[in-house]
């Protein structure tokens, strides 16, 4: 799903750091949580609609559970696979919950500049736009199309872990995708 | 002027999209902390019966604390004292598995269905708000510790009937929200 999903070394050096922190070695953790963190919030941040101070509670959901279920990390995936599935399940039932009122202004400015690829972007207006339209998406199809065009996930994976059918997964995205094209058009 | 995006123009400004993106406010502290509160529930640093027996307390926790927060409104749902959980741990043991089944499928499928609760929140005040999240999560952490025990022993017939009263639990919380919700629209329009 990503380079470093991809990468045969960045697995073997992960493997036991994975190792060390299912035994208890909370430092291990933190590192596995350093090289994480970034693109877990990337999904949790866009699945929470922008809404920044919801997105790092998320983040920070996800990571106490992922150390509470390590022992449950078999291995037959790698565990940026791993933990990032059980990010966006966290954000996906987290959300529904939800009574906060959520902000929509929350700051999006910045966000993209601030990415962890580095120095400001000059796409950055362009992304900004995008990021606004997709934040004001509708949940279920906000959802879908994070889920679908940004993270790669198949219809079939968005279905088993939103619980929606494969048929309306895929409407659901056809309609996102025509309210951005919308709403970058105006 | 107007300007028109294609779909492969979306696609292309889609994927161009950062996938990391660094948050404001590092909540690695925060998350330590948490993690040393709950280093000893980890699987295997304590054994299966110090998980057995947290788990049993947690569910009889968040029962009365579920109880006190929704109390009444909740009256057709199990009570939970500790009389009852001896009583019914020994009641049922063969059906429950297929009982448990069925009482997740019912759960799940309210939870999928569950819409946020959308204007009732505006008439919440902030400590209400705090409470219900407060109620909410100390469910869910009831229900990853008694996964892990039920994962660590499967068909136990104490740890499943405490799953039930759980999601019997979670289930009246959820319902409870949307009637929240269905309260204040019918109040409000």
């Amino acid at each position: 799903m990503t380079s470093w999903d991809a990468d045969p070394a960045h697995h073997d050096d992960e493997s036991g750091l994975v190792d060390r922190a299912v035994s208890g070695d909370r430092a291990a953790f933190e590192q596995l949580y350093r090289r994480h963190r970034d693109r877990v919030y990337g999904v949790v941040w866009r699945i929470a609609g922008g809404d920044a101070a919801l997105a790092e509670d998320l983040l920070q959901e996800a990571f106490v559970r992922a150390w509470r279920k390590l022992d449950s990390f078999r291995g037959d995936s790698r565990f940026g696979t791993w933990l990032h599935r059980l990010a966006v399940n966290v954000a996906l039932s987290d959300r529904r919950i939800r009574v906060r009122q959520v902000h929509r202004e929350t700051a999006l400015e910045g966000t993209v500049e601030r990415s962890a690829y580095g120095e400001p972007d000059v796409r950055a207006p362009e992304q900004m736009d995008l990021e606004r339209a997709i934040a004001q998406l509708p949940e279920r199809a906000r959802t879908v199309l994070v889920l679908f065009d940004v993270e790669g996930y198949s219809h079939a994976e968005i279905a088993d872990m939103t619980g929606m059918a494969v048929g309306s997964s895929k409407a659901q995205l056809h309609r996102a995708r025509r309210l951005v094209r919308e709403d970058l058009e105006k | 002027m107007k300007k028109t995006v294609g779909e492969q123009e979306l696609l292309r400004r889609i994927g161009d999209l950062p996938r990391e993106i660094e948050p404001r406010n590092d909540p690695w502290p925060t998350i330590a902390a948490r993690i040393d509160r709950t280093a000893e529930r980890r699987p295997g640093s304590g054994g299966a019966r110090t998980w057995l027996w947290r788990a049993a307390a947690a569910s009889l926790f968040v029962a009365l604390a579920a109880g006190l927060l929704i109390g009444p409104r909740l009256g057709d749902l199990p009570t939970v004292t500790s009389g009852d959980t001896v009583a019914s741990s020994a009641a049922g043991d063969l059906r429950l598995p297929a009982t448990l089944a069925a009482n997740e499928a019912e759960y799940q499928a309210a939870f999928r269905e569950f819409i946020t609760v959308g204007r009732a929140r505006q008439g919440l005040s902030p400590q209400t708000i705090d409470r219900i999240e407060a109620g909410w999560a100390d469910l869910r952490d009831t229900e990853d510790a008694l996964t892990a025990a039920l994962a660590e022993s499967p068909g136990n017939a104490f740890l499943t009937a405490r799953m039930m009263e759980l999601r019997a639990r979670q289930l009246g919380f959820l319902q409870q929200l949307a009637a929240l919700d269905q309260d204040y629209r019918r109040l409000t329009t």
